[in-house]
C-alpha cells in the first residue's frame, strides 16, 4: 500500500486544499477511502448517515480526474446509482459542488423517468460525464446500442444506500447492471454506500460480482457515535395490555417532551398511524398549527419535498414520519428523534436515530414511545442490542429468474447478446453465481419460444437468433419492455386530487372503493370530503368535520427481527428472576407479577405452553417470542399435525411474541408431542400444507408476473390497444399451473413464499430451539397478562384452518338460514 | 336425462321467467325444456392473442375449454348451444392452431344446433368460420320466454327476461379476517348475466342488489349466497 499511498497523496492535494478551504478536515475513512479508489480498488464504506459519505465515494474520482489533466466530455466517468428518486436531485447538487469548485469541467445529470424527453434523447449520443440515476433506468440504459462507447471511459460507479437494494430484487437488478459494465469498462471500480448491517462482508461481495468478491476494501466510518436509547414511561401501565388500543395515550406526554426541543422526527411504523399521530400532537398543541408536519410515501412529492425544506431551514419544529425519512441526503440534523410503537429491528431504530446529533461527535438519541405496556420490553431489548452492535443482516436473493428473464431481454435491444458471453456474466453476478446450465437453457427458451417443448409456446418469440447472436424480435417488444422494466410491484392506487386538480398523494384503490359520497378522511394532516372519482382519480375539497376516518395503505405489519426477538426473551427471563436495573422491565412489574401468580414467566431455555377454558372453546397458548411471520407459519404446523390426531379445527391467531389455538374440544397436545409436533421432518410439506401455500404463491406470483414482463403496469395516456393483452396475476398463475406447472417461475413462486414470506429458515431454527426447551405445560384459570393481548387480536383478525372454502360458505349459508328463520318466527309470535 | 332426473353433480336448479333451469358449475346453463346449453364469453384464442404479442402464455387453454364444453354437452346431452357473445377473443388470438382444434370440435359436435350471437369483441374478432353452418345473430333474440344479448344494455326496454354475458360477473365473499372473489351467476328482476365460460378471463366484481339472486360457482359447485 506504501508507495501508491505515496502517489495518493500528490493526487489528494487539490481535494484536501478545497477541505481545507471550506474548514474541514478529511476524516480518517473519507481519506481511506480515496487511496483505496487511486490505487484501484473497489469497497463498501459503511457509516452512519450525514457522516460524509458522499464525499468519501466521490471525491477520489475527482483528484484522479484532475491528476490525468481534467478529461472530460467521452461519455460517463461517474455513475452513481440511488435507490430513491426522491434523492436523485439532492445528489446532483452535492456533486457539483466540488466538481465547480476543483474546476473540472464536467457535466453533472440526472437520468430517471422523470427526465425531460429532449434531454433523455441528447443522453443517447452522449451521456454525461457524471450520470445520477436509480437501478430502473440503468437497466434502460443497458439497451442503448452505443452502450460501448458510452461507458468505455467508466471509471467509478458508487451504488448509494446499498443496504436498501441488497435483499430486493432491484439489488438483483443492479447486480445483472454491474456485471454487464464490468464487461465494457475495464477500469471501473465499483463502491457502495451502506448503513451497517451485520453481513458487510457478504455485503461488499454481492455489490463487486463473483471474481472481485475478495479484493473490495471495506471501510468503516463507525466513529462509534454515541446513541442514547430510551423510553417514555407510561403513568401506570394496564396489566393487560391492549395491542393498538392504548394508541395516542402517549400523545400528551410527547408533545410536553417536544416543548423543550428545538426540532423533532416522530418516526411512526406505519403511515396510517402518521396521520393519527400528527392529528393528535396537534389537538394537544393546537398553537402549532402550521409548525408541524406529516410526511410519508403516499404524500405528493412536491408536498414531501416542501416537508424537507421547510424541515432542513428550520421553519419546522416536528415532522411525524415513516420511513419515507429514514433515507436521504442531509436534510439538517434534528435536536431529537422519537419512536412511537415498536421498532421491529435494531438496524430501524440506529439509523431512525442517527437522524439527530447528526455532527460527528453528537450523541444521538432516540425516545421511545409504546403504544402498548410490552413494547417497553421491546425498547430495553433493542438497547441492549444496540450496545452490542448486533444489527440484523440483509440477505440477497438466490437467483430469482424473473429478474434474468427481464434481463435476458433488456440485454437484447441495444446490441444483441451472445449466449455463452452473456451467461459468463451472468454468473458473474452474485446472485446467479451457481446459475445451473439448466435455468440458464429454461429463461433463454422462456424468451425465445416460451416453453422447452419442441413447439414451445405456439407464435410467441420475444428474442430471436441473428447470425449467432441473439436480438429482441421487434421494435414493437422493445419499446414495451423499456416502458415496464423496473420490478418493483405497486399495489393499484388512486390519486388524491382537489376539485381544481391540485394533487395531493395517492391512497389505494380499495380505500376509495369504500367511501360514498362526504365522507370524510385524512390526508396529509388535512380533513378532506370526498366528492367523486373519475377514473383512477379521486376528487375531495376540504372539510371542517372533526369526525375523520384515517386510510390504511397495505404493507404488512413488519415483523420482529430475529435479533431483537432473542433479546426480549433474554430480558423476558431477567423479569422472571427478580429485579432488574432496565427501568422499562421494571415500570412492568405489575404485569410479570400477575404472569407469574397465574402462570410462569419463561426463561430462555423454556417455552411456557398455557391452557385455558371459556365459553368460547378451549384455548392453547405457544409463546416463542420469534415474531408474528415466523408464528404465522408455527401456528398453522402445529394445528396441521395436531389435527392429524383427531379431527379438530382451530381459529389461529398470533402477535410478535406468542400463538394461540383456540377449538371446540381440547386440542390432544400430549398426543401431539409424543408424535414429534414440533419435529423438523416433513416441515416443508406441513407448512405449504397448512397455510394453503398455493393461495399465498398466487398472490406472491402478482410481482414476479410484473417483472418478467407478463403483466403491464399501467402508464397514462397509452394507446388501449393493449388492453387485450391485461390479465390479472392470478388468472395467469392459474392458467401456468393448469398447463405449464413445470414452469420455473411457478416454482420460484412458491421458493419466495417460503423463503420470504414465511421464512422457513427461522422456522427450522425456532423448532430446534423449542426441542432443546424445556417445555412448561400450564393450565391457567384464566387468560394471563401474555394471553390477553392475542385474544384481543383475534377480535380483528381471524384465521379459520382447514376448511374448505365451499365447506365455509355453506356455513355462512346455514348461519344465515337460521337467522332469517328466526326472523319470521318472531315476526309470527 | 331428463327435467326429473337427478341434477348433474354440483349444479343448482332454479326457476327464471318460469322456466326452470339448471346452473352448471362449468359456468353455462342448461335449458332441459328446449335441450339448450347457454355460455357466455369463452374467449377463445385470448390466449394466442397474448404469444402473438410476444407475452409468455401456455398453450392448453383453448382445448381445455372445448373439452369442458364436450363434457357440458355428454353431460345435459343438449342438441342446442347458444353463445351469448365474444366467442373469440380477437382477430390476433385466430392463430392456425386455433383454427384447427377448432374444426376438430366442430367435427365432433357436427350435429350440435349452434347459435352465436355477437359480442364487442366478435365484432373485430370475426364470425365462425361459415362452414360450421352455425346461426350467427346480432342480439337481442327472443328464445321462448327469454332475450338473448351479449351485452344486457343493449336490450333496453325488453320486456322478456334477458340472459347476457359480457360482464364476467364475480362477487366478493368476505370470510374470517380473508376476503375472496368468485364468479356468479347474477340474476335480477329483468334478467340474468352469465359468468364467462372461457377460463382464460378475469372477473368483474359486481355490487348486487338486495333483491337479487347470485349464485357462485365454487370448488366445483354452484352454490346460492345470500
Amino acid at each position: 500500500m506504501q508507495p501508491s499511498a505515496d502517489i495518493a497523496s500528490g493526487a489528494l492535494e487539490p481535494v484536501e486544499g478545497w477541505f481545507r478551504a471550506k474548514g474541514w478536515t478529511p476524516f480518517r475513512f473519507q481519506r481511506d477511502a480515496w487511496v483505496a479508489y487511486l490505487a484501484g480498488r473497489s469497497g463498501l464504506v459503511h457509516a452512519a448517515t450525514g457522516y460524509g459519505k458522499t464525499h468519501a465515494a466521490f471525491v477520489g474520482a475527482v483528484a484522479e480526474a484532475l491528476n490525468e489533466g481534467n478529461p472530460g466530455g467521452r461519455g460517463v466517468r461517474v455513475l452513481w446509482v440511488t435507490p430513491l428518486r426522491a434523492l436523485v436531485n439532492d445528489t446532483v447538487e452535492a456533486l457539483r459542488e466540488p466538481v465547480a469548485a476543483l474546476g473540472l469541467d464536467w457535466k453533472v445529470e440526472t437520468r430517471t423517468a422523470d427526465t425531460a424527453a429532449d434531454v433523455r434523447s441528447r443522453q443517447r449520443d452522449r451521456l454525461p460525464d457524471v450520470l445520477v440515476t436509480t437501478p430502473e433506468s440503468l437497466s434502460v440504459l443497458l439497451t442503448f446500442a452505443n452502450l460501448g462507447d458510452q461507458f468505455a471511459a467508466l471509471r467509478l460507479v458508487v451504488v448509494d444506500e446499498w443496504h436498501e437494494l441488497l435483499g430486493t430484487k432491484r439489488g438483483t437488478q443492479t447486480e445483472l447492471a454491474l456485471a454487464r459494465l464490468r464487461g465494457s469498462s475495464p477500469r471501473m471500480r465499483t463502491w457502495g454506500l451502506s448503513a451497517t448491517l451485520s453481513n458487510q462482508d457478504e455485503a461488499l461481495s454481492v455489490l463487486l460480482g463473483v471474481a472481485a468478491s475478495t479484493a473490495g476494501v471495506l471501510v468503516s466510518g463507525d466513529e462509534r457515535k454515541e446513541v442514547v436509547i430510551d423510553a417514555l414511561l407510561p403513568d401506570a401501565v394496564e396489566r393487560f395490555p391492549w395491542s393498538g388500543h392504548v394508541g395516542v395515550g402517549m400523545a400528551g406526554a410527547v408533545a410536553a417532551e417536544l416543548d423543550g426541543v428545538g426540532t423533532a422526527l416522530v418516526f411512526t411504523n406505519t403511515r396510517s398511524n402518521a396521520e393519527i399521530w400528527y392529528r393528535a400532537l396537534l389537538d394537544e398543541r393546537p398553537e402549532w398549527a402550521g409548525r408541524i408536519a406529516v410526511h410519508h410515501g403516499s404524500l405528493d412529492r412536491s408536498t414531501r419535498r416542501w416537508v424537507e425544506a421547510a424541515l432542513a431551514e428550520g421553519r419546522l419544529r416536528c415532522v411525524v414520519c415513516t420511513s419515507s425519512l429514514d433515507l436521504g441526503v442531509d436534510f439538517g440534523p434534528v435536536d431529537r428523534v422519537f419512536q412511537v410503537g415498536s421498532p421491529k429491528g435494531i438496524a430501524r431504530l440506529l439509523q431512525r436515530a442517527g437522524r439527530s446529533g447528526h455532527r460527528p461527535g453528537a450523541v444521538s438519541r432516540v425516545t421511545c414511545v409504546p403504544t402498548h405496556a410490552f413494547e417497553l420490553v421491546e425498547f430495553a431489548a433493542a438497547r441492549e442490542a444496540a450496545s452490542d452492535r448486533r444489527v440484523e443482516p440483509r440477505r440477497p436473493l438466490p437467483k430469482p429468474l424473473d429478474v434474468l428473464v427481464q434481463h435476458l431481454v433488456t440485454v437484447s435491444i441495444g446490441a444483441g447478446f451472445e449466449p455463452e458471453a452473456l451467461l459468463a456474466e451472468i454468473r458473474d453476478a452474485w446472485a446467479y453465481r451457481d446459475l445451473s446450465d439448466d435455468e440458464w437453457r429454461w429463461a433463454l427458451d422462456f424468451c425465445r419460444s416460451g416453453g422447452e417443448t419442441l413447439q414451445g409456446y405456439e407464435q410467441f418469440r420475444r428474442i430471436a437468433p441473428f447470425e449467432g447472436r441473439y436480438v429482441c424480435a421487434s421494435n414493437d417488444i422493445a419499446r414495451r419492455h423499456r416502458m415496464s422494466i423496473g420490478t418493483i410491484a405497486s399495489d393499484a392506487s388512486m390519486t388524491v386530487h382537489f376539485l381544481n386538480g391540485h394533487r395531493l398523494g395517492s391512497v389505494e384503490e380499495s380505500f376509495v372503493a369504500r367511501l360514498d359520497r362526504g365522507d370524510v378522511f385524512q390526508f396529509g394532516g388535512r380533513v378532506v370530503e370526498y366528492v367523486r372519482s373519475d377514473g383512477m382519480k379521486a376528487f375531495v375539497r376540504p372539510s371542517r368535520s372533526s369526525k375523520a376516518t384515517v386510510p390504511r395503505w397495505g404493507g404488512g405489519r413488519i415483523p420482529l427481527s430475529s435479533e431483537l426477538s432473542a433479546a426480549m426473551r433474554r430480558l423476558v427471563d431477567a423479569a422472571g428472576r427478580g429485579p432488574t436495573d432496565t427501568a422499562e422491565v421494571e415500570a412492568l412489574s405489575p404485569v410479570f407479577e400477575i404472569q407469574a401468580a397465574w402462570s410462569t414467566i419463561p426463561t430462555v431455555d423454556e417455552l411456557l405452553i398455557e391452557r385455558a377454558v371459556s365459553r368460547d372453546g378451549y384455548h392453547l397458548f405457544l409463546y416463542p417470542f420469534e415474531g408474528r411471520l415466523v408464528h404465522e407459519g408455527l401456528a398453522s404446523v402445529v394445528a396441521l399435525r395436531l389435527a392429524r390426531l383427531t379431527p379438530i379445527s382451530f381459529t389461529l391467531s398470533y402477535n410478535d411474541y406468542g400463538i394461540e389455538f383456540l377449538s371446540s374440544e381440547p386440542a390432544p397436545l400430549e398426543g401431539g408431542l409424543a408424535a414429534g409436533l414440533f419435529d423438523a421432518e416433513g416441515l416443508a410439506a406441513d407448512v405449504e400444507e397448512g397455510v394453503n401455500g398455493t393461495e399465498l404463491a398466487r398472490r406472491q406470483f402478482r410481482e414476479i408476473a410484473r417483472v418478467s414482463g407478463l403483466v403491464f403496469p399501467g402508464w397514462p395516456g397509452r394507446p388501449r390497444g393493449l388492453s387485450q393483452v391485461q390479465a390479472s396475476s392470478g388468472l395467469l398463475f392459474d392458467v401456468f399451473e393448469r398447463h405449464d406447472p413445470q414452469n420455473l417461475l411457478l416454482v420460484q413462486a412458491r421458493r419466495e413464499v417460503r423463503e420470504r414470506q414465511l421464512e422457513i429458515g427461522r422456522l427450522e431454527e425456532t423448532l430446534a430451539r423449542i426441542r432443546a426447551s424445556r417445555l412448561v405445560i400450564v393450565d391457567t384459570p384464566r387468560f394471563s397478562p401474555l394471553a390477553f393481548p392475542i385474544l384481543v387480536d383475534r377480535l380483528s383478525q381471524n384465521r379459520v384452518s382447514s376448511e374448505r372454502l365451499s365447506a365455509r360458505i355453506r356455513k355462512m349459508q346455514v348461519l344465515l338460514e337460521r337467522e332469517a328463520d328466526r326472523t319470521i318466527a318472531l315476526q309470527r309470535s | 336425462m331428463t327435467e326429473r332426473d337427478a341434477l348433474p353433480a354440483g349444479a343448482a336448479r332454479v326457476s327464471w321467467a318460469g322456466e326452470s333451469l339448471v346452473l352448471l358449475p362449468e359456468r353455462a346453463v342448461w335449458w332441459p325444456k328446449r335441450s339448450t346449453v347457454f355460455a357466455a364469453d369463452l374467449h377463445l384464442g385470448k390466449d394466442s392473442s397474448f404469444r402473438a404479442r410476444a407475452i409468455p402464455i401456455p398453450v392448453g387453454t383453448a382445448e381445455h375449454d372445448l373439452d369442458r364444453l364436450d363434457g357440458v354437452l355428454a353431460t345435459t346431452a343438449a342438441t342446442r348451444l347458444v353463445v351469448l357473445g365474444d366467442f373469440f377473443h380477437d382477430a390476433a388470438g385466430r392463430s392456425d392452431a386455433l383454427s384447427r382444434r377448432l374444426d376438430a370440435w366442430r367435427d365432433r359436435n357436427a350435429r350440435l344446433d349452434l347459435v352465436v350471437i355477437r359480442g364487442n369483441h366478435d365484432a373485430w374478432a370475426g364470425d365462425v368460420p361459415p362452414g360450421w353452418g352455425a346461426t350467427v345473430l346480432d342480439g337481442p333474440v327472443r328464445d321462448g320466454s327469454f332475450a338473448l344479448v351479449h351485452d344486457a344494455a343493449d336490450a333496453d326496454g325488453e320486456v322478456a327476461f334477458v340472459l347476457s354475458g359480457h360482464v364476467h360477473p364475480g362477487v366478493r365473499l368476505r370470510g374470517a379476517g380473508a376476503s375472496v372473489v368468485l364468479p356468479c351467476f347474477h340474476a335480477g328482476t329483468g334478467g340474468a348475466v352469465l359468468p364467462a365460460f372461457g377460463s382464460f378471463t378475469g372477473l368483474h366484481v359486481v355490487r348486487p342488489r338486495r333483491r337479487d339472486e347470485i349464485h357462485v360457482v365454487a370448488d366445483g359447485s354452484v352454490v346460492r349466497v345470500p
